[in-house]
């Protein structure tokens, strides 16, 4: 029997069979992209953004035709190239929404909690209203309480030099005095308790805003996240709880100049920052107003990216630099 | 015998003609430039420097699209086509890693806020 392959046909069997071997191996571009699209496809990216993935899918396969076509050629390298890209823009797309996600998770949560608080504030803003209308009334009645004690201290020393009085009559001025100073001292307390209670209002307005004294003013700082949506300026349901607490703040302390500034990072056209910080600062404003702060006390501006107050190169700078500041004037309005 | 020369002959002129048609007729991919200048600007404008991951496919974005000119100056379309498209999947790319970064930071910053309401509660 004659075999099918002698030894005479091996110088040219030999390269055929090489060259099949060598075609089987892919280049690495192709394998980087096999390796992106594993990668993505058992990612997020399958629930969140499945059209990347499928545009991602399509341009793997147009690279593995490319592939069987001439393994070895210049082609099959630029599209295993562009599939890679394409995986990874899908799972860079998905990171997005999951993040988006997470952040309206975040705000939600915000929205609950800070609710239990307003509630709590709206509670002790009852209470320091009644105090201040009575520490109004009480004001005027401790100084002529204190003038009438300061006679009746003085007529009672004359009195008591003069000998005008018996012991028993000097016994009951004496008490008169006695209860007319304890008035005055439980007057006092109750004013100190209603700057306490103005106090904690603040405070519990630090929780969700950063409030910090500077010259130009109190400045109650909000970040941009809480408030709106990327973009926008339409207020966040979060945003309105984080806003009633600012309101009860500032009706609190009536008779001075407000001033709401919308702030922007870098990012993107200054013509369109200006626009976008103007409205959000106008959005916060009308808020603010609709909450019962006089509409002749306060102003709205946009900033833009013109103040910023941290590195626009990181992420987490611009992030800072996108917020609304309302600023309360350290004086009275004329 | 003597027509075989004359047949080769034809032949390789036909072929080195249609060759040169072929190169000549793959027009100028001016949309495919225009996009992909279009995207490298964008991811730019939108910060993709200052973003490490984002900031290589940006500069890998910018040098493609420098060859694929030259390309096209030679008149390589074909090739400056393919090398445009390699181009605005980088520039994608780093669009799409710097919008990333800046939704983690984000949600990072409202996740704090979160965080400061629960201690103050």
């Amino acid at each position: 029997m004659k075999p099918v392959l002698s030894i005479l046909h091996l110088p040219f069997a030999l390269p055929l069979l090489f060259t099949a071997a060598c075609a089987t191996v892919a280049p690495p571009e192709l394998v980087e992209a096999r390796q992106s699209y594993a990668r993505a496809s058992t990612g997020p990216a399958q629930q969140l953004d499945p059209a990347a993935l499928h545009e991602a899918k399509t341009a793997l396969d147009v690279a593995e035709d490319e592939f069987k076509r001439d393994a070895t050629g210049q082609r099959v390298k630029d599209r295993a190239y562009i599939a890679d890209r394409m995986a990874r823009i899908a799972e860079s797309r998905a990171g997005v929404v999951h993040a988006n996600n997470n952040a309206d998770r975040s705000r939600a949560l915000m929205s609950t909690l800070a609710a239990k608080q307003y509630a709590d504030l709206k509670t002790t803003r009852a209470a320091l209203d009644q105090t201040r209308n009575r520490d109004r009334r009480t004001h005027e009645e401790l100084q002529k309480a204190e003038l009438e004690l300061r006679e009746a201290a003085t007529a009672l020393e004359e009195a008591r030099a003069k000998g005008a009085l018996t012991t028993a009559e000097l016994a009951e001025k004496q008490t008169e005095i006695e209860l007319a100073e304890q008035a005055l001292k439980t007057e006092r307390e109750a004013r100190l308790d209603a700057e306490a209670r103005a106090k904690e209002a603040l405070n519990s307005l630090a929780a969700m805003a950063q409030v910090k004294e500077e010259p130009r003013g109190v400045v109650i700082t909000l970040s941009g996240a809480v408030l709106f949506a990327s973009g926008k300026h339409v207020l966040l349901p979060a945003a309105r709880v984080a806003l009633d607490n600012v309101a009860s703040v500032l009706l609190a302390n009536p008779d001075r100049e407000i001033v709401v500034e919308g702030h922007t990072d870098s990012q993107g056209a200054d013509s369109f920052n200006t626009v976008l910080a103007k409205d959000r600062a106008a959005s916060v404003r009308v808020y603010l107003v609709d909450k019962g702060v006089p509409p002749e006390v306060i102003s709205a501006v946009g900033m833009g990216s013109t103040r910023p107050i941290a590195d626009n190169k990181t992420a987490e700078g611009r992030a800072n630099n996108r917020r609304v500041e309302i600023i309360v004037s350290p004086a009275e309005r004329k | 015998m003597t027509s075989l020369p004359v047949r080769l002959r034809s032949v390789f002129s036909l072929l080195a003609i249609a060759a040169t048609t072929a190169c000549a007729s793959v027009p100028l991919p001016q949309d495919r430039l225009t996009s992909s200048e279009s995207s490298v600007r964008a991811a730019s404008e939108m910060g993709a420097e200052d973003e490490p991951r984002a900031a290589l496919h940006l500069k890998l974005a910018q040098e493609q699209l420098a060859t694929a000119k030259q390309l096209i100056a030679d008149g390589e379309h074909a090739r400056a086509d393919i090398v445009l498209q390699r181009a605005l999947a980088d520039s994608e790319l780093a669009l799409a890693l710097t919008k990333e970064a800046d939704a983690i930071e984000e949600a990072a910053t409202v996740h704090k806020e979160v965080l400061a309401l629960r201690s103050a509660d």
